[in-house]
């Protein structure tokens, strides 16, 4: 599969701080990586970095390559080119990310023009076409409408019509369904994916939810503290998590454990939270670990690779995992 | 007796385009000792009944009692009483605490209010809550900005248990918080529990916190309950069509890349269909649930569903 | 070297380590919870540096150069009118000099004499007392009423609310200024009434922005956790709403003070100041006649209007700035 992004060493620095460290993952034609982590991993800094829209204080290094071209070394007036074209992004929260004064069929309409020299006829033809690839009913009349008459669900589907318009290579999704209900929730990663296959995009998905990794994604990326800390697929990893961290973050989800309730015992909780390891050297996540050693404190674990697309950034994975002896290659 | 009794609440909300039925005719107990859960989208109303049991909105109809006391109408003193034996812990950790206030002050004014007069007293209740939440004494010397979200719901419910109170209201209490504080903050709720004999009313929309934390589940949809069971009745025979769709809806490793269960967008509670509310979105809809609204009525027991295609016993 | 198992989404650690650095992971059902206790808020609390809110504020006051040169220009007028006094004892309106010095024309009329023959310095550092005690007292005095009203109207709304707003109404749609005109003759002019009078006039702005206020932290979950633990209406408005209300308050009456002072001497320049106190505008009033041959009578009290008022609205400037949550995150 060949890869359309590639990002090696990103890192994202503000002031003092460095939120995003080292991060280096890829994507390939046509999948859906999944970014996971919690509020302070740097999972919404990486696809602002993605898109160069980091805030005017933050300063990026490393590589970020886009079908072959490196996006840190454009120029805003070429980056702009790419935005919308090749690359294009979806929030979270739709209704701050819509123009409350603007009908949704011209936000469409304006989505178009950047891009595409077409008469306006066949632009606003377009829109209505992309309002029904979204699966709003009756695109016709809903095109005049505002974003406030518009459901959270709808909103969102207006936002990926958007995004999709100008048929991006990359969609890049950051926590797209957290604002919206369960069931408008299933409705809208079904679209996302629709699309995906109908349009020949690639997903970047960024989420807390590990549900929703593990239904639909091919590859997924766990964040901690800015830096990746495991990688694997979807079934790997639910199957058989390696970093501690991923491993506490599985055990502490009352999803995952059927018929387990608080009268038969506490959910595994990860003490602490992000900021315990403000200041420290060593692993990040050290101060909250559950098999941490003290010669942790002293250095940052590397990323091992423990079988192709399989990497752990831990200095003391699990040497025995489900019956079988589990080791770094080239070890 | 039931701890608390709710009989046919409605809370109606006049809005611009017209009247907002979020509660509409909602009737429950619930024991001493108990925790039950309230589950459904936006729309449903659970928090909006929530505010209503604590009075914090006043109710349309109905009535509320509460430790055999009916406290739908009371006013002033009596009030007051009544909410010392009530709490409630909010959503938002950055919001449900006065940035002005130290936590000692946001700690100690309740005990103040409700007639503890003694500052030594009031400070000795005050340190051994903040121990049992988990904190440390220093926290009470802070202001809200200096700790993170979970902390700060800890904080919350030290506020709601200062007081001792029977019932504690949790309205998406983890819904905030990142997952791996969201365990901590559930075993805490349930070490109080234990630890001081609580009930609870635990309003979530996350299902599988539900199903991990509630004895009793009630399911809500616009404005309505429309199954109620206990907890593991609910999960291996679920009756209502929107109970199904709702757990259908969880993202689930083993359906991979299906579609989703339901279609349609939520209708609002201002727009309420005819009949049965679920019909426009359910797939077993007939000419009967378009025209009549079904009762809640018992199908098995402790298990009862609000549907004219549910079997009933 | 230790292993560790992993089941499919379990966990099952080393035991002793965990159960001596965490305590035990099964809860043990007993009074303490021990692994409850949230090891980061300790390194959370011990690494915080202990802001007040409002320390962060004043070091962003005093860095904005505009801001501290307000401060200090209101500073040097302050002290003026402290020590006038003590400079120049006796009645400044007393006719010591000769008429119509100019401003270092003789030793001991360093800012000349009017045509009375008295001190126009002595009058400058005596109108300073004037201005800032009218200023200071008539907005101290609107902001009281204005805040009270408003509290009341937005915290209770319903047919309160509807009330209060009438009567902001009518005291906006009436021109302010005449009504103080007004208001002062009738009652004849003298500091006290002046001062009452620029409260009267003021406070309709500040029950507005109070009420405005009011109405949207009333929605607040911490309000509302107030209300349901039992709080009073009375505690709820000035202990938990008012604090938080303050910003836009502080920046307001800044400018107010400004207003107040400009009305004053309005009034003064128009005869109806007080006529038992030397006041900037009286001062201006009086160099009126003369204003082509000794232009220096009215600029100089003129001059000192000017920067009394540049300085609060520097100020002012200063603690929107500070005070203005949004602009935090560009600073940083």
């Amino acid at each position: 599969m060949s890869r359309l992004l590639v990002v090696e060493g990103l890192s994202v620095r503000i002031g003092a701080a460095e939120p995003v460290k080292a991060l280096s993952f890829s994507v390939g034609a046509g999948e859906t990586v999944a970014i996971v982590g919690e509020s302070g991993s740097g999972k919404s800094l990486t696809a602002l970095a993605l898109m160069a829209l980091l805030p005017r204080h933050a300063q990026a290094k490393g590589s970020i390559r886009l079908g072959g071209r490196e996006l840190l070394s454009l120029e805003e007036r070429a980056m702009r080119e790419v935005r919308g074209r090749e690359v294009a992004m979806i929030f979270q929260e739709p209704m701050t990310s819509l123009n409350p004064v603007v009908s949704v069929g011209r936000q469409i309409v304006e989505a178009l023009q950047t891009h595409e020299h077409l008469s306006r006829r066949a632009v606003r033809a377009r829109a209505i076409e992309l309002l029904d690839l979204v699966r709003i009913p009756d695109p016709r009349r809903r095109a005049a409408d505002f974003p406030h008459q518009l459901s959270g669900g709808m909103r969102q589907r207006v936002m990926i019509a958007m995004a999709v318009a100008c048929r991006p290579k990359l969609l890049i999704a950051d926590e797209p369904t957290t604002a919206l209900d369960v069931t408008i929730q299933a409705q809208v990663l079904d679209l996302l994916d629709t699309l995906r296959r109908e349009l020949g995009m690639s997903l970047l998905l960024i989420t807390h939810d590990l549900g929703v990794v593990a239904q639909w994604a091919d590859k997924v990326v766990v964040m901690y503290a800015g830096r990746k800390v495991e990688q694997a697929l979807p079934d790997a990893l639910f199957g058989a998590p390696l970093h501690p961290y991923t491993r506490g973050l599985l055990s502490a989800s009352p999803r995952l454990k059927a018929g387990y309730t608080y009268r038969d015992g506490p959910l595994n909780e990860i003490p602490g939270s992000i900021v315990s390891a403000k200041g420290e050297k060593g692993c990040p996540f050290r101060p909250r670990c559950a098999v941490a050693r003290p010669s942790c404190a002293g250095f940052e674990p590397e990323l091992l690779p423990f079988a192709p697309d399989r990497l752990v950034a831990c200095a003391f994975p699990p040497t025995f995992v489900g019956g079988e002896i589990v080791a770094p290659l080239g070890l | 007796m039931s701890l608390l009794s709710v009989s046919d609440l409605s809370t109606h909300y006049a809005a611009p385009g017209g009247v907002l039925r979020a509660v509409d005719g909602v009737s429950f107990e619930l024991e001493a000792g108990e925790t039950l859960g309230l589950v459904g989208e936006s729309g449903c109303g659970k928090s909006s009944l929530g505010k209503t049991l604590l009075r914090l909105v006043q109710p349309t109809s109905g009535t509320i009692q509460f430790r055999g006391e009916d406290v739908t109408a009371i006013e002033g003193k009596r009030l007051r009483e009544a909410r010392r034996h009530i709490q409630m812990i909010f959503q938002d950790p950055f919001a449900s605490l006065n940035p002005r206030h130290k936590i000692r002050q946001i700690l100690s004014d309740p005990l103040k209010v409700h007639g503890i007069r003694d500052a030594g007293e009031r400070d000795r209740l005050v340190g051994d809550m903040i121990d049992r939440v988990g904190l440390p004494r220093e926290s009470l010397e802070r202001y809200p900005h200096e700790f993170s979200g979970g902390q700060r719901q800890r904080i919350g419910i030290a506020r709601a248990l200062i007081l001792n109170p029977d019932l504690v209201v949790c309205d998406e209490p983890v819904s905030a918080l990142d997952l791996s504080i969201q365990a901590q903050i559930l075993n805490l709720l349930a070490g109080m529990k234990a630890e001081f004999g609580l009930s609870y009313i635990f309003i979530s929309h996350d299902l599988s916190v539900i199903r991990y934390f509630a004895d009793r589940v009630l399911v809500m949809y616009l404005g309505r309950i429309v199954e109620s069971a206990d907890n593991a009745s609910l999960w291996t025979a679920p009756k209502h069509p929107y109970t199904h769709a709702l757990m259908n809806a969880v993202p689930d490793p083993t359906r991979r890349r299906q579609a989703a269960p339901l279609t349609g967008d939520l209708p609002s509670a201002q727009d309420i269909p005819k009949g049965c509310r679920f019909h426009p979105r359910c797939p077993l809809a007939t000419d009967i649930c378009r025209s009549v609204e079904p009762r809640l009525e018992s199908s098995a027991p402790g298990h009862a569903v609000a549907c004219h295609h549910a079997p009933v016993n | 070297m230790s292993s560790t198992e992993i089941g499919s989404f379990g966990v099952e650690v080393e035991r002793a380590e965990t159960e001596a650095r965490l305590g035990p992971s099964r809860p043990q059902p007993e009074p303490k919870w021990s692994n409850l206790h949230a090891p980061d808020a300790r390194l959370a609390c011990a690494d915080a540096v202990v802001v007040r809110p409002g320390a962060r504020e004043l070091r962003l006051f005093v860095a904005n150069p505009n801001a501290l040169a307000g401060l200090l220009i209101l500073a040097a007028v302050i002290v003026a009118a402290l020590v006038a006094p003590v400079l120049f004892p006796g009645d400044p309106l007393a006719m010591t000099g000769q008429p119509l010095q100019w401003p270092g024309q003789s030793a001991g009329y360093p800012l000349g004499t009017d045509q009375l023959g008295r001190n126009v310095l002595a009058g400058i550092f005596h109108g300073a007392r004037v201005s800032l005690v009218v200023g200071l007292v008539a907005t101290a005095l609107g902001l009281a009423i204005g805040v009270l009203v408003g509290a009341i109207a937005g915290y209770f709304g319903g047919w309160i609310d509807t009330l209060l707003v009438r009567v902001i109404e009518i005291f906006q749609t009436l021109p302010s200024f005449v009504l103080l005109v007004v208001l002062v003759f009738i009652a004849q002019p003298s500091a006290p009434t002046i001062t009452l009078g620029i409260a009267i006039i003021s406070w309709p702005q500040v029950a507005r922005l109070t009420r405005a206020e009011f109405r949207a932290i009333r929605e607040k979950d911490y309000v509302m956790a107030a209300r349901s633990l039992g709080f009073g209406s009375a505690r709820i408005i000035f202990g938990e709403i008012l604090p938080n209300a303050l910003p836009p308050l502080i920046v307001t009456s800044s400018v107010m003070v400004a207003t107040a002072i400009l009305m004053e001497s309005a009034l003064s320049f128009m005869g109806l100041g007080d006529p038992n106190v030397v006041s900037w505008g009286s001062m201006i009033g009086a160099g009126r006649e003369v204003i082509r041959s000794a232009w220096y009578l009215t600029a100089l009290p003129g001059l000192a209007i000017v920067l009394i008022v540049l300085s609060l609205n520097l100020i002012g400037d200063g603690l929107n700035d500070a005070l203005n949550p949004r602009f935090a995150e560009d600073r940083r």
